[in-house]
């Protein structure tokens, strides 16, 4: 392999719009100089296809998009794709928006150019990314796996022909997908809604998407909606998952001390340090919610815990961009992010096998050295 | 160029155990100072913009933190959030050379009445 193809960078655009997106080609694949291999999909499900197919090194999304925004790809993208480096266009790039896609992974989030000035400079800074390689170790990308209910969503939303094949041991199962309609199933001998109910009952395994082929017979009649619908009661119901194989199970994990009602913030977590300044107070402050998880998101304990998917989804936000600050700088190992409000203080700490979150309530009662003007709002 | 920023963030470099700072404007322009060659004006410029997401996604979660610290394993950075969405940094070694208590406030209270 030459040199050349070693560092050719496979750089993926998302955007409906397909005059933007003959624009884009044309003029980044003259700007790149041949460092860069250009790949267009005009919907989500394409460039799934796309990613499946090729080991993309930077995608760039659009935000506005019909049918699967750029925001809900962008979600879909972190967790199947983790160590894609990934922007987002908007052509209105409002905070809500930016925020959004920040959270879900997107390591810029940039207003879409509205002449090729604009548009040479866009490039300038993809190309500054997609030269930086990120480290694909720790905590990022690997907590929750996509589901195969998102990507049939996603298939059957964008009319896509496809066919879903999943695999859990020996066992294997195919969905075929025609136009955005679930056409036919069939695993371990079934056909038809009885075996989409029992691929959908799996809890583990992988799954492929491939090119559509006609299907050996029609074996299902109904709209997707109703089947995922009917699918997830079986599941629920515990009725059609009592003869499947299991993957392995997790590894075990030690028990989790649980936290006493009320405890110091800073003693919860944090390893005693030398130097606790002011801003980072060590003010007595009750417990109100606690979330532990695993490296993949699964949730080990949780504790008067309002919104659970936010708390992991904001621990994965914080496990990319601690990689990102301490790479940049050379920090040496992220422990955790302490945050300090008024009256709350938060705790985030990330580890290799497990993510904690911590928010607290400080006591109300205040010492003039402990709250300095600057911390109140 | 906004210079008297650019001043006083040579000025803060003079701190005792301070390696380098930044400070990050809403309209996401960079000023940075640094000491050490480890910390370069891209790699703070990026670090500025890490410390710029982060408070937007903090509060984004309902957090109302005006303040952060980053723990690694032999540094902290601190940030710094001011009503009107500026920025700051504040990068020292976390075991030794520490930058004093009374130091760092001072250099808080400076930004939140630093004309911009």
């Amino acid at each position: 392999m030459s040199e050349q193809t070693v560092n050719l960078k496979k750089v993926l655009f998302i955007d409906d719009n397909l005059q933007f997106l003959e624009m884009i080609e044309r003029l980044m694949g003259n700007w790149s100089r041949g460092e860069w291999q250009i790949f267009l999909a005009q919907n989500s499900g394409k460039a799934l296809l796309i990613l499946q197919e090729h080991a993309i090194d930077l995608a760039v999304v659009d935000v506005q998009m019909p049918v699967v925004d750029g925001i809900q790809f962008l979600a879909l993208l972190n967790r199947k794709y983790p160590h894609v480096q990934k922007v987002t266009l908007s052509a209105y790039a409002d905070e809500a928006s930016r925020t959004a896609c920040l959270s879900q992974g997107a390591e810029l989030f940039l207003e879409k150019p509205r002449d090729p000035a604009d548009l040479e400079l866009i490039f300038t800074t993809l190309r500054e990314l997609a030269r930086h390689k990120p480290v694909a170790t720790g905590f990022r990308g690997v907590l929750r796996q996509v589901s195969l209910e998102d990507v049939i969503q996603m298939e059957c939303l964008n009319r896509n022909s496809s066919i879903l094949e999943v695999n859990a041991g020996n066992w294997h199962g195919k969905i075929f997908i025609k136009d955005g309609s679930i056409l036919h199933a069939e695993a371990g001998g079934r056909n038809g809604e009885s075996a989409l109910n029992k691929i959908l009952s799996l809890k583990g395994g992988e799954f492929n998407l491939k090119n559509f082929v006609e299907p050996p017979q029609q074996s299902i009649d109904g709209q997707w909606e109703f089947l995922l619908m009917e699918a997830a009661r079986v599941r629920d119901e515990g009725r059609d998952t009592e003869e499947l194989p299991e993957p392995a199970p997790p590894q075990a994990v030690a028990p989790l001390p649980l936290p006493a009602p009320v405890l110091k913030a800073s003693e919860l977590v944090a390893p005693p340090v030398s130097f606790v300044p002011a801003p980072i107070s060590n003010r007595p402050a009750r417990i109100d919610e606690m979330v532990v998880c695993t490296a993949k998101g699964e949730v080990l304990y949780e504790w008067q815990s309002p919104t659970v998917g936010d708390r992991i989804s904001f621990l994965e936000f914080l496990s990319q961009k601690s990689q990102q600050l301490g790479e940049g700088l050379n920090l040496g190992a992220f422990d955790r992010l302490e945050m300090e409000g008024d009256r709350m203080r938060v705790i985030a700490q990330i580890k290799s096998d497990r993510g904690v979150f911590v928010r607290a309530t400080k006591a109300t009662a205040r010492r003039p050295a402990e709250t300095p003007n600057y911390a109140m709002a | 160029m906004k210079e008297h920023i650019h001043n006083w963030l040579t000025e803060k470099m003079r701190v005792n155990n301070v390696l380098a700072c930044g400070i990050r404007s809403p309209d996401r322009k960079t000023f940075t100072r640094s000491q050490s060659a480890q910390f370069t004006p891209v790699a703070l410029e990026h670090a500025c913009r890490c410390l710029s997401d982060t408070f937007h996604v903090i509060n984004s979660n309902r957090f109302p933190a005006q303040l952060i610290r980053w723990v690694y394993d032999n540094y902290f950075v601190y940030g710094f959030l001011r009503e009107d969405g500026y920025c700051l940094a504040v990068l020292s070694r976390r075991t030794d050379l520490v930058i004093s208590q009374s130091d760092l406030e001072t250099i808080v209270a400076e930004f939140h009445s630093l004309p911009v």
